[in-house]
């Protein structure tokens, strides 16, 4: 009877130990760390490199990220907040999008997360003041982590060449007079589903910018200056007159059913079907993709000054802007990863250099145009993309005004007033004042 | 136990007796205790696992492809009504609003029966966010063919339109293949596997041999000719064992819906290439009115889209997705087993108590 008991006692240990331990066990294969979701634009090639961002951040801290990009992000966010159900850190390509859920409060600020653990993401950070608080009670609710140069005009030097353009252009006059060869051709694609028209709304920003200057573009972006006014009227009509729209509507049609990135690859076709591509620095991933696209194969310069405007050091930039929509640990160490230094080197190695941010650029890359684009990045005024600062109905109606231009030209009057009816709609806190900053000065650690 | 502390010889082997008796009693109810917790155990497993995939899996993945043919005939229906409609009575048309309202409605269906979770939700809210764009360009496009001066804009946010639509048939695929990573869970999960039968037959099995044992004892010993308590107990386990078995054709039930599921794919691909051909043709047409001279990549893409390939499609069935949820359903048909189950067992307790109590009360007498 003792030995039966004794026996029964030890299978009774047994037995406690085993559920324990596979309890142990349940408990341990889980997210020692927690888990953190991620909204993004970033698809294909963009989105691995940031996924291979994310995977040393899982490694290093042992938090689960879960990414999820889709190239509608200000869309999808709008359903994810409307239902309760917003990501843990969203990167908007609009700025504006903050500007609403800060009005709306449904962003967290990062003022204790990276401003104060971090000096050097200053030029990173983004102050924004709610609809109901002064301007100097502005807080952190972004960090642009990843930015794009915009004026400038891409080509392939051999192809110029053989026209007998040996040199790009240095002055709006030389650029209008090669535009103005009957072989030299734009490459054009307004098409980019569901924001088609934005690659049109560059060319007027970056016209306006170089045209009336920085603080005409300023006024403009935070709706303090009628689309009626001449500043603003003349870059239409500067447009216009540089594409040569009115005589080639062929190019203005094709512009409507070609993506920018079909329109680009028009540089490297044989025969080309196009030789200067107006686009933001982004563009050279799809380049770097195409067949026999050889390295030096294409180069860029800057968008001249046009008049007598002092505007050679203004730059119009696009940011990618991470923000924190849940305040939890997880959702706060990665938004401090993703603003600091690590993880952008992580980044610019994953992507084969292509990556820029506003933070002092480091080092000298090996690629004369990624080196190039991280000098122009790290000097002069960098102005963010207006149409990212334009509350989200002025953006909408601001790309469809320029897809119809496009097509009738000869409706700018009636598109401009249209414009300047749906600014008169738009609630005063929508708009933004971010306009432009000094760009912060490279760094001299040697990059790679 | 009294008899042990007797010395007496004919009390010992009377004592004997009554102790056999006893310990066969006694294994026989144990055994039966071990033998309705195996069969239950692995028929409620299988039961819930074949409720599972009946009513949350299966149903999720036919509201998918539901969601997506009806997405792509609204497209093709406002290609072809916006395409050849007039300006002011113009519009996407009927057909569209109606595909457009059911596509709606299979998404909730698919939201309902969402059965991959905290994944599964995100990628549903995401495509309901890009329907909402969607039917935004669609609206865009019926404005710019109202105005006779901008068709080639309307015609452009119908090939956007177009674009944006492959992406959420893509998420939708993606959807789908998270719901049928469930169902292959399900369909591989333990109760339904080769090895699970072991579990419940083996205490049945050894039950019934119990039954046969204590029917020859006590045949031997006390020459009857059968027990009847015992027999009917020994009918009542082959009865549990039938009725476990049935959980064995519930897991060949699901091994063939997930075969099933694969032929409504195919038939599903071959509906959503010829819509989706219909589409792209009227939109080529539209495209090369508008843009005769400089299209010719898009008009390129567009034709190579608009040609169907045809595939071939599995099995006879003219409806597959009707036999797929009648045999879901029969896979999970069979929820009053688990009461039967119970009701079986107490019999056989209640018989063998009955079988044994003539001869225990014989013995315990004489003990006595």
């Amino acid at each position: 009877m003792t030995q039966r008991r004794r026996t029964a006692g030890i299978a009774l240990v047994l037995v406690t130990a085993l559920l324990a331990g596979t309890g142990l066990t349940g408990c341990l294969g889980g997210e020692p760390g927690g888990r953190v979701t991620v909204l993004g634009s970033w698809t294909g090639a963009e989105e691995a490199a940031f996924r291979a961002v994310l995977d040393r951040f899982e490694a290093d801290t042992g938090i689960r990220a879960d990414y999820q990009g889709h190239r509608d992000v200000s869309q999808v966010l709008q359903a994810g907040i409307e239902r309760q159900r917003p990501p843990d850190v969203a990167i908007v390509p609009r700025l504006n999008d903050l500007q609403r859920y800060v009005n709306e409060e449904a962003l967290r600020p990062l003022d204790d997360i990276v401003e104060r653990t971090d000096p050097g993401a200053g030029p990173q950070l983004i102050r924004i003041a709610g609809k109901t608080a002064p301007d100097d009670e502005a807080q952190v609710y972004g960090v642009a982590v990843a930015t794009h140069l915009k004026s400038v005009f891409w080509y392939a030097p051999a192809r110029l060449a053989e026209l007998g353009h040996p040199q790009p252009p240095k002055t709006w006059d030389e650029l209008v007079a090669l535009g103005s060869d009957n072989r030299v051709s734009w490459c054009l694609g307004m098409s980019s589903p569901p924001v088609s028209g934005w690659p049109g709304t560059d060319w007027i920003e970056d016209i306006l910018l170089h045209q009336s200057g920085q603080q005409a573009y300023e006024q403009w972006t935070r709706g303090d200056l009628a689309w009626r006014s001449a500043p603003v009227r003349n870059a239409w009509r500067a447009w216009a007159e540089l594409l040569g729209t009115a005589a080639s509507q062929d190019t203005a049609r094709a512009s409507l059913f070609s993506t920018w990135v079909e329109a680009g690859a028009g540089l490297f076709a044989s025969p080309p079907g196009c030789h200067l591509d107006h686009q933001g620095s982004f563009v050279v991933r799809s380049y770097r993709s195409l067949p026999n696209v050889a390295p030096g194969g294409f180069d860029f310069f800057p968008m001249p000054p046009i008049g007598s405007a002092e505007t050679a050091s203004l730059q119009e930039v696009s940011d990618d802007v991470a923000a924190m929509f849940q305040d939890t640990e997880p959702a706060r160490k990665l938004m401090a990863y993703l603003a600091s230094e690590r993880a952008q080197q992580i980044w610019r190695e994953s992507s084969g250099g292509l990556f820029f941010t506003r933070r002092g650029q480091v080092g000298t890359p090996t690629d004369p145009v990624i080196a190039k684009i991280s000098a122009r990045l790290g000097a002069g005024t960098l102005c963010r993309d207006a149409s990212d600062l334009l509350p989200a109905a002025m953006a909408t109606a601001f790309e469809r005004a320029v897809l119809v231009y496009l097509q009738r030209p000869e409706r700018l009057d009636a598109l401009l007033t249209e414009l300047d009816g749906v600014a008169a709609a738009v609630p005063d806190a929508e708009w933004m004042d971010l306009g432009c900053d000094p760009a912060a000065p490279p760094t001299e650690r040697q990059g790679t | 136990m009294t008899t042990t502390s007797d010395p007496r010889p004919p009390a010992r082997r009377l004592s004997t007796t009554r102790r056999d008796l006893l310990r066969l009693r006694m294994s026989l109810l144990v055994t039966t205790a071990f033998a309705l917790a195996g069969c239950l155990t692995i028929f409620l497993g299988v039961a819930r696992t074949a409720d599972a995939a009946a009513t949350r899996s299966v149903p999720a993945i036919l509201a998918v492809y539901d969601t997506q043919h009806a997405l792509r005939s609204a497209h093709a229906a406002a290609v072809r009504n916006l395409a050849s409609g007039g300006t002011v009575l113009g519009g996407p048309g009927v057909e569209y609003q109606r595909q457009i309202a059911g596509a709606g409605q299979y998404l909730t269906l698919v939201a309902e029966n969402n059965a991959a979770g905290d994944g599964g939700t995100r990628d549903i809210q995401t495509i309901e966010a890009l329907l909402v764009t969607y039917t935004g360009l669609i609206g865009q496009a019926d404005a710019r063919y109202r105005d006779a001066d901008l068709r080639a804009l309307g015609a452009a946010a119908l090939r956007d339109a177009s674009s944006l639509l492959d992406d959420i048939l893509a998420l939708l695929d993606t959807l789908r293949q998270k719901q049928s990573a469930v169902l292959d869970q399900q369909v591989d999960a333990g109760w339904t596997q080769r090895f699970a039968p072991l579990f419940w037959l083996f205490p049945l099995l050894v039950l019934g041999a119990l039954l046969v044992l204590a029917q020859g004892y006590l045949s031997r010993r006390f020459r009857r000719t059968v027990n009847l308590a015992l027999l009917l107990a020994t009918v009542a386990t082959v009865g549990m064992l039938a009725l476990t078995s049935l959980s064995l054709r519930a897991g060949g039930h699901l091994d063939q819906v997930r075969q099933d599921i694969q032929a409504v794919h195919d038939s599903r691909q071959q509906q959503l290439q010829e819509v989706a051909a219909e589409a792209a043709g009227r939109l080529a047409d539209e495209v090369r009115k508008e843009c005769p001279q400089a299209c010719a990549t898009v008009l390129a893409g567009l034709d190579s889209d608009s040609r169907t390939v045809p595939t071939e499609t599995a099995g006879d069935s003219v409806d597959p997705e009707a036999d797929t949820m009648a045999r879901a359903g029969r896979a999970a048909g069979n929820d009053w087993v688990a009461f039967v189950l119970p009701v079986l067992a107490l019999g056989i307790v209640v018989l063998v108590l009955a079988g044994f109590a003539p001869r225990l009360a014989e013995y315990g007498q004489r003990a006595t």
